[in-house]
């Protein structure tokens, strides 16, 4: 066992589950957005693993839904075209906005270009959240390094308050995902994961582990698990 | 679910096909883990929860008396339903039953119907003017694909474990006495939906692959081997493919109506 | 009686108590139908739960914050909270016709009004939550088991409360005031009174009556109910940490 994943099971082991409403008998000076502060108490606002470090009280959310975060990266769907916009599912309750001039950055481009880059309803992309205020559609673009027209994989669909663990610390898990299937994994903030090996019995193994990390992700061991649910199936 | 509307897992999920591999690492002619549980509503006079993989199905045989038709005064009534609930799916909407559901109820009564599952005849107090009316109520609680059979079996358990009370007449007046009697039910109808993806047959599809499927046709099977009812649900086929899903669907239905035998089996006590 | 209600019909019975001073189910005046509980028992739904309270068997599905259609619904400051409360066919002694009544409408209304309290419903702007309500089976009380049962598939679905809602009914029957009345004690009792709170401050989210009480029956009433709550309360924070079990 690494250093690494010691201190990530010493770290669960502390944590308890909390219900919305449950006092934490906490003091503390900073408290996360799922804590509330009633009459000087401590109060949780959604279920989750408490955590509790230096003077900050946090609840690692369980479930819930993705909200846009300005500098996420996320995979989404194109599900509907409009002038010089693409409406993006990114699994969402905000429907995202990929404007024509978020694709490209010069003006002059060649037709041949300009049309590659053209995306019809149903592709994949990965995107950056540009702009993203609270009621607002998101703003997303597709300038940058590895995003744009996503081609061939398997799309996985996880609770996205689970990505972090999916990633893993200083992206441990994803790393060791990767290492021990060699498969390209591309992780989206929003819970839309492409897996692409060439291999579709290395695809379905892929899935399986990330659906299990989704299922446990709250247990202590994930990252041992992972590792021998992975070394097992790969024989 | 979204992520279903993706083209890539289409392409996924069709070139998986060509291969002969499913999504979820089945066969193309493995059926999902299938789990029925009689006697689940106990206000009901016979009932089934059905988990096809992740499809839960909740299927209610409620009774009651009313008059026969007019064309049929010597036989019950079998009426049949069926809810898709907004809470078993992101794409169902709350309102009456849409085209879907009404395919949904009529298709698995027609394999009831046409094998004569039930004999209505016996389902008769007052010829002409009293009969029992035997409602199925088809509850869909998760989709996860393949409602169809998934309903069919329910129905079939749920029908296999009724009891009925008895009706008897009584000075013109008719009284239901606490004495209760299996239903009469002599046939065991098994639908099998088979679904097409490019050339190749596949059974018992899941959600993600009824998106991408090309086909779908639904076949039942009575006991003696003989076809009851058939529905192309949608897309197209050749006539050998319509061979081939029969052969594929027959097997199935063999299997299926043994486990259903096997838990309603000794349901009386 | 509501008219409504008559699909419900049981037999009536002479009293609603035995020899011995029990209630026709053998229960004390103040003892609950027994309830299990159980959260996250569906795939597609972002949250969910079950609930068995006595014969009632009640799912609930949580699905959002989502886009809301049409969009003329959206409120731009909050998320719309949407409530269908709806029976099964088979969920009565005889069939019920599919479909809303005037009865389902105005319970998805109270329903609603019960759990509204409790949400955080300014974090998400524009968009829907609704919450299904299924009576797979009833006996008298559903209006409550399914507030205690949504509640916990809301706090399934991971979204912010700033607490759970808790609901059980009191009532008079025969002269009596008792709590958690089945079909018969609804029927034929005098008096219904279904109550929802949040525990932490035992705030009270639905209070309803119909039938006959004194004030002073009343307060014992209410009192007995919120007392019992607390009760239904610890077994909502045991389903929902059970579902999380390490």
């Amino acid at each position: 066992m690494s250093r690494k994943t010691l201190k990530e099971n010493i770290e669960l082991e502390s944590r308890v589950i909390v219900i919305p409403g449950q006092k934490i008998n906490q003091k503390a000076r900073r408290i996360d957005e799922n804590l509330f502060i009633e009459n000087g108490e401590i109060y949780a606002e959604r279920i989750g693993l408490l955590n509790v470090e230096n003077n900050k009280v946090e609840i690692v959310p369980l479930k819930g839904k993705y909200l846009p975060k300005e500098g996420d990266v996320v995979l989404g769907v194109i599900k509907d075209i409009m002038p010089m916009t693409w409406v993006v599912d990114i699994n969402s309750p905000y429907t995202a906005l990929l404007p024509f001039s978020k694709t490209t950055s010069t003006r002059n481009e060649s037709e041949k270009i300009i049309t590659e880059k053209m995306f019809k309803v149903g592709d994949l992309i990965a995107a950056k959240v540009e702009i993203f205020k609270y009621g607002i559609n998101p703003i997303l673009t597709t300038l940058g390094a590895g995003l744009g027209k996503k081609r061939g994989g398997r799309l996985v669909v996880i609770n996205p308050t689970k990505i972090p663990r999916v990633i893993g610390r200083k992206g441990s898990m994803i790393s060791l995902i990767m290492k021990k299937t060699n498969c390209e994994v591309t992780v989206g903030k929003n819970g839309f994961i492409l897996v692409n090996c060439n291999d579709a019995n290395k695809e379905l193994i892929v899935y399986e582990a990330l659906k299990k990390i989704e299922r446990e992700s709250h247990i202590k061991g994930l990252t041992d698990r992972i590792n021998t649910f992975l070394e097992e199936k790969m024989k | 679910m979204s992520g279903i509307a993706a083209t890539l897992q289409k392409v996924y999920i069709r070139n998986l096909a060509e291969k002969n591999k499913r999504i979820d690492g089945r066969k193309l002619n493995q059926y999902r883990n299938l789990e029925i549980t009689p006697n689940f509503i106990s206000k009901a006079e016979g009932s089934a929860m059905v988990q096809l993989g992740k499809t839960k199905v909740l299927v209610g045989v409620k009774l009651d008396l009313g008059e026969p038709f007019k064309d049929t005064p010597d036989k019950g009534v079998l009426i049949t339903n069926a809810e898709l609930v907004p809470l078993a799916s992101p794409e169902f909407e709350p309102g009456p039953p849409d085209e879907n559901s009404v395919e949904l109820a009529r298709f698995v009564d027609r394999g009831i119907r046409e094998s004569e599952a039930i004999n209505l005849s016996k389902l008769v107090v007052k010829e002409g003017e009293t009969v029992w009316i035997v409602f199925i109520d088809i509850h869909v609680l998760d989709h996860d694909g393949n409602l169809i059979d998934a309903s069919a079996y329910g129905a079939i358990t749920a029908l296999l474990t009724a009891k009925m009370p008895k009706a008897v007449i009584n000075e013109e007046k008719i009284e239901v006495i606490d004495e209760w009697a299996p239903l009469p039910i002599e046939r065991v109808p098994i639908p099998v939906t088979v679904g097409k993806i490019g050339d190749k047959l596949l059974i018992d599809p899941n959600l993600e692959e009824e998106n991408v499927l090309d086909a779908k046709i639904c076949i039942t099977f009575e006991e003696e081997g003989n076809i009851c009812a058939i529905q192309k649900v949608m897309g197209l086929f050749t006539e050998r493919e319509i061979e081939e899903a029969i052969s594929l669907a027959e097997k199935k239905s063999k299997k299926i109506r043994e486990e259903i035998l096997e838990i309603t089996k000794g349901g009386d006590e | 009686m509501n008219e409504e209600m008559s699909y419900m019909l049981e037999k009536k019975p002479e009293k609603l108590f035995r020899d011995d001073g029990k209630r026709l189910s053998g229960r004390d005046l103040f003892e609950l139908r027994p309830i299990k509980m159980k959260v996250g028992i569906l795939e597609n739904a972002d949250g969910s739960a079950f609930i068995e309270w006595g014969k009632n068997k009640i799912i609930v599905a949580v699905y959002g914050p989502r886009e809301i259609h049409p969009k003329h619904m959206a409120i731009p400051t909050q998320a719309r909270l949407r409530c269908r409360y709806n029976m099964a066919a088979f969920s009565t002694s005889e069939r019920k016709k599919p479909g809303p009544d005037r009865r389902s409408i105005e319970l998805s209304k109270v329903i609603r009004e019960a759990l509204v309290p409790a949400l955080l419903l300014e974090k998400f702007p524009k968009t829907v939550i609704d919450v299904f309500i299924e009576v797979l089976e009833s006996e008298g009380g559903t209006r409550v088991a399914s507030i205690t049962a949504a509640s916990l598939a809301l706090a399934d679905s991971g979204l912010p409360m700033k607490d759970l809602v808790t609901a059980v009914a009191a009532g008079k029957i025969d002269g009596k005031i008792v709590l958690d009345l089945d079909s018969a004690e609804d029927m034929y009792g005098e008096a219904d009174l279904p109550i929802a709170i949040m525990p932490r401050r035992k705030e009270i989210t639905l209070i309803q009556m119909d039938g006959k009480m004194t004030p002073q029956e009343l307060r014992l009433a209410l009192g007995k109910a919120i007392e019992a709550c607390q009760q239904i309360y610890e077994m909502q924070k045991r389903a929902l940490l059970e579902r999380y079990k390490i």
